[in-house]
């Protein structure tokens, strides 16, 4: 009959072999493998009674436990040395960038706020781009913004804000939709200006939306977008399609405002322009604009990633060099 | 527009401060800059006479008295004698200016102490000093700065010059109001900010006088709405009083002659553009303001002629045309101190025509700069009223002819609102009380009843039309910081979503891992026929692009030759073709099957099942790549010697429209699997996926055929090829007997033998 002794017995029989220097592995077949010694005892124990199963199985398993630790020790004192330190080889060479980066986060933290992304094309008509959003013709805020044109008239989108119409005739508020993508300026391109480049608009329409709830949103997304705290300042400013209209300046991060080279001595940097949305958009939808108020903003996303990044000539951006991308993450 | 803090009536304690409120309540502020004096030590003198040195050709020798007693001074100028002179005395500082660095800023120049020096044995005791020398202009000066008669002697530089700060706004912004480019303007929003009120006077139109002497008419009433003229008698229009001289060399303007002055001054205070010509250059005792006709001419004030459209607009005379309207004025016609007769002209054009001029000609003034942003009826009288009334009175000047043409009709708008929409608009309750000061502090007409507000606006306020524009006035006085922060509860509707952008967050998440992110531009310099085409390019790049893979392999031929030997990149962009479409393409410097596992990587991290791509060689340029039966892109093979490159270009809608395996689990075997080995040789030309086809086909217990050796010219046979598989087979419900997967075997090569010409290694 099976008892305690013999477990007790063969795990120092096992002791003795493992402190003369077996093979781990061999000691493990012979002790703890599917036919090992351990096996065929712990076999036997169906044949015990209730009472005394229970005490004898009690041992097995202090045993087992006792065997496999002293197993386990033997394996790892004979496994061949390593270095920690030697450096990591990265054999997959690839990286995102951080315009698309930095879009991607946008959306994330605006969708959080309640924004749904949205998509509109790049190459626009010219209502859509302008009339709607009450830049007309001869209007001189289209100084701000000298235009390509394509051959049959269309517009290469000036601003991201050109989704506005499509959004506010086809969706009943309330809404909230976000865009970000490629946007096109005819100008010489230089350590601060690109002919194309990126924009994220937002657009958000409901009943009673408020100033307030503009500064709100706006403090959040800038604050997240940055990872630290920020001090933001909130100045008029003139957009056709919004009133009031606001630009918003931070606290710049290098001088905390006392003025230095990277805010060209001002203290602030100019972050974004927003605003509450004309009442003849809202109206343009057949919505009372007394009633349903509209929220817009608009920013520049290598504006937000130059001072996210420490990047200080906008052209690394579209240079593609992978001794700059790496560094971006 | 530049403001010397100096002289505007209404302020804060400092010129910062005041730049601070302009830039939180109206406009930003883009710099404060100190003007004035920078020399020290320089006091005013006359000159008494002035003799030819007697040994130096070039140079006078002068005496200057500066009160207590009278210096020699050598210089090269030339000046007269009782000009009134800048003299640096010895000890006292001048700004040199290196003469080869003429162009740089002052930055470059520095200061000289000025000592007793002998030339060919006379001894200069000082130096006439130009306004470069004392720092009052940044430009280089011609010759010495003659002072104005009345100036007393032996007075230090400073006291007649004193520092005074630029306050430098940033117009931009402000595209919409023509009044902050006027002194006035910026002084009635320092009021409002400020809590004060000015007390405005009715605007009533001149009255006219009429005489035989000159007629006025406009003959392009579309282009001009009202003309006002006044035919003035000058007795002298040599200087102008000195504070009007100051306020202009402040405001770093030019002082020309008595008119010419106080128009230039009306224009910064009031913000009204008006302009006098010279009465006897004018023919025909008649003006108009007219189109021009197709190629008439007119030379202007800044020394060029322009050729003139007929959509030009112009003030002329029975024959000519005296100016550019609006714009700049004629020089012909242009006024001297010898002009003993003006006719002040005062016109309200329109802000499209004077734009469209403006920009032709490529010439933006003072002038056009306000037409453009649309002034009013009432700011035209305005404009007129002052500068008629400043030249009458600082010229004794008499007044022979006044004529309104034109619509002198004053229209204010009327704006109804509710103070309760404002505070809902804005988030904030503002009491009733304060709605109304902030917007009577702006000069609004207001009355207030029940909290409806029946409000007038001021007549230089053209950009205020609606309630909307109210709301914005108050919060703009009230203060844009002063409003709370409140996060909205925006109800959003997961389903409207922008339907590609998981995907595409997981194509560049993965593709990153292999590949640089890139981004190339749209345009590009070929294109073919059904290509969208630029009306202005920049350079060459007429073409918006067709596809991404082109650019992308130029980018991997130009990295690789830059020394990146494994450069690979991939883009997500639009490309413009019909409703241009995204695309996800890829080029990489690798082994095919590189490329191809890549792909596999990007599929099955969509959602799709890599084992159903499928490539297709139509002819020799283009491989279709497929998933099931749908083309969803194409791969290519690019050889640029010594490399490969590889690249695909996806399209990102029709990958999204197939159906995604993710989300639903189907049940595995948990039976024993058996694993046999199979290789074959065959014929070169046949490809991989027939023979995988032909295996699958016979039978349903394959659960999975991978490829794990490839040898080509086997054993030298040049047209074929060896493939090695491992065939893996498993059932759900039994274990699988190994009899059974031999017949499998044995089928699947009798028609590897049969169908394919293979033989069993």
């Amino acid at each position: 009959m099976i008892n305690q002794d013999q477990f007790d017995n063969l795990l120092v029989e096992a002791e003795n072999e493992i402190n003369n220097g077996a093979d781990a592995a061999v000691l493990y077949h012979k002790y703890l493998g599917r036919n090992g010694k351990f096996s065929t005892m712990i076999k036997q124990i169906t044949t015990l009674k209730t009472d005394e199963r229970k005490v004898v199985g009690e041992k097995a398993k202090i045993i087992k436990n006792r065997l496999n630790y002293l197993l386990q020790i033997k394996t790892s004192s004979n496994q061949p040395s390593i270095d920690l330190t030697l450096p990591a080889d990265l054999t997959a060479h690839g990286h995102q960038h951080p315009i698309e980066t930095s879009i991607a986060r946008l959306y994330q933290i605006s969708e959080r706020l309640g924004f749904v992304a949205a998509q509109s094309p790049e190459i626009e008509n010219e209502d859509n781009n302008f009339e709607f959003l009450q830049i007309a013709k001869d209007h001189p805020a289209r100084d701000m913004q000298d235009t390509f044109w394509t051959v049959d008239g269309r517009v290469l989108r000036t601003h991201t804000t050109a989704f506005q119409q499509n959004l506010i005739k086809n969706n009943h508020p309330p809404f909230a939709f976000v865009q970000g993508g490629k946007i096109y300026r005819c100008e010489a391109e230089d350590a601060t200006h690109l002919s194309e480049f990126h924009q994220f608009d937002g657009f958000a329409v409901a009943k009673n939306l408020t100033f307030a709830d503009l500064r709100g949103v706006l403090f959040q997304l800038i604050q997240d977008f940055f990872l630290r705290p920020v001090e933001l300042r909130f100045r008029p400013s003139f957009f056709p399609f919004v009133e009031p209209g606001a630009e918003i300046d931070m606290k710049c991060f290098s001088c905390t405002g006392r003025g230095c080279r990277s805010c060209g001595y001002k203290g602030w940097l100019e972050l974004l322009g927003c605003g509450i949305t004309d009442q003849e958009i809202i109206a343009s939808a057949g919505l009372d604009p007394k009633e349903y108020h509209g929220l817009a903003f608009g920013l520049g996303v290598e504006r937000f990633a130059m001072l996210y990044y420490g990047v200080e000539d906008i052209r690394e951006f579209t240079r593609n060099d992978p001794r700059f991308l790496e560094q971006l993450v | 527009m530049k403001f010397v803090y100096q002289h505007l009536k209404i302020k804060a304690d400092s010129p910062e401060k005041t730049a601070d409120l302009l830039s939180s309540h109206t406009q930003e502020v883009e710099r404060i800059l100190p003007v004035g004096i920078k020399a020290s030590g320089v006091i005013t003198g006359q000159v008494i006479s002035v003799k030819k040195h007697p040994n130096a050709d070039r140079l006078n020798q002068l005496e200057v008295s500066i009160k207590e007693k009278i210096l020699t001074i050598l210089t090269s100028a030339t000046v007269h004698e009782n000009d009134k002179v800048a003299v640096a005395t010895v000890g006292s500082s001048v700004i040199t200016v290196n003469r080869q660095d003429i162009n740089t800023q002052i930055d470059s120049r520095k200061m000289t102490t000025i000592s007793r020096q002998t030339i060919r044995g006379i001894t200069s005791e000082g130096m006439l000093c130009g306004e470069d020398e004392l720092g009052l202009s940044e430009s280089a000066s011609h010759g010495v700065m003659i002072l104005p008669p009345d100036t007393p002697l032996g007075l230090p530089l400073e006291k007649i010059f004193p520092v005074k700060q630029i306050i430098e706004t940033d117009d931009k912004g402000t595209a919409h109001r023509s009044d902050l480019l006027s002194y006035r303007g910026i002084e009635q929003e320092l009021a409002a900010i400020l809590g004060q009120k000015i007390n405005t006077e009715e605007l009533e139109s001149p009255k006219e006088l009429r005489s035989p002497n000159i007629q006025a008419s406009i003959e392009a009433t579309d282009g001009c709405r009202l003309f006002l003229t006044a035919l003035i008698n000058l007795p002298s229009n040599k200087f102008s009083p000195k504070w009007l001289t100051e306020f202009l060399t402040d405001n770093q303007i030019k002082t020309i002659n008595l008119a010419t002055d106080i128009t230039n001054y009306v224009m910064l205070t009031e913000g009204y553009p008006t302009h006098a010509f010279d009465a006897s250059t004018i023919t025909g005792n008649k003006v108009s303001v007219r189109y021009a006709a197709e190629n008439e001419t007119v030379q202007t004030l800044n020394h060029r002629e322009y050729k003139l459209k007929k959509t030009d607009l112009v003030i002329a005379d029975s024959e000519k045309p005296l100016d550019l309207a609006g714009i700049i004025g004629g020089e012909k016609t242009a006024i001297s101190d010898q002009t003993k007769q003006i006719l002040l002209t005062c016109a309200l054009f329109d802000p499209i025509h004077i734009r469209r001029t403006s920009q032709s000609f490529g010439i933006r003034t003072e002038a056009s700069a306000r037409f453009e942003r649309g002034l009013s009826t009432a700011a035209a009288i305005n404009g007129f009223n002052k500068a008629l009334r400043l030249i009458l009175d600082l010229s004794d000047g008499q007044l022979i002819d006044l004529r309104i043409t034109g619509d002198d009709k004053q229209d204010r708008v009327n704006i109804k609102t509710k103070t309760a929409e404002i505070r809902s608009l804005l988030g904030k309750n503002i009491d009733d009380q304060k709605i109304v000061t902030i917007l009577k502090n702006l000069n609004f007409d207001i009355e207030i009843a029940d909290g409806n507000l029946n409000i007038i606006c001021p007549w230089w306020r053209q950009d205020v039309r609606d309630w909307q524009d109210i709301a914005e006035e108050v919060a703009r006085i009230y203060g844009y910081e002063e409003i709370p922060r409140t996060l909205p509860s925006l109800l959003y509707d997961q389903t409207k979503e922008w339907s590609l952008k998981q995907d595409f967050q997981i194509v560049r998440k993965t593709a990153a891992e292999f590949l640089y992110e890139v981004q190339t531009s749209s345009m590009v310099s070929l294109g073919n026929k059904d290509a969208i085409r630029l009306a202005n390019p920049i350079g060459d790049k007429k073409f918006m692009r067709q596809n991404l893979t082109d650019g992308l392999i130029q980018l991997t031929i130009k990295k690789y030759r830059e020394g990146f030997n494994d450069f690979g990149c991939f883009e997500v962009g639009h490309i413009y073709v019909k409703d241009q479409p995204l695309k996800f393409a890829a080029a990489l410097v690798a082994k095919q099957a590189q490329a191809k596992n890549l792909l596999g990587i990007i599929f099955h991290r969509l959602g799709l099942d890599y084992r159903l791509i499928t490539f297709q060689t139509n002819d020799q340029t283009k491989t279709v790549i497929n998933y099931k039966k749908t083309a969803v892109g194409e791969f290519k093979a690019t050889w640029q010697a010594p490399i490969w490159i590889f690249s695909w270009e996806l399209d990102m809608q029709l990958l999204n429209d197939q159906q995604k395996q993710n989300g639903r689990f189907k049940a595995y075997s948990r039976l024993p699997k058996i694993k046999r080995d199979l290789a074959i040789v065959l014929d070169k030309n046949i490809d991989y996926g027939t023979v995988v086809k032909m295996i699958e086909k016979q039978s349903s217990l394959i659960s999975k055929i991978s490829l794990f050796d490839e040898i080509d010219n086997y054993n030298g046979q040049n047209n074929f090829r060896s493939l090695a598989f491992h065939l893996e087979f498993s059932d759900e419900k039994r274990t699988l007997q190994n009899e059974e997967i031999n017949v499998i075997i044995q089928n699947i090569e009798e028609n590897l033998k049969n169908k394919l010409k293979a033989v069993i290694r």
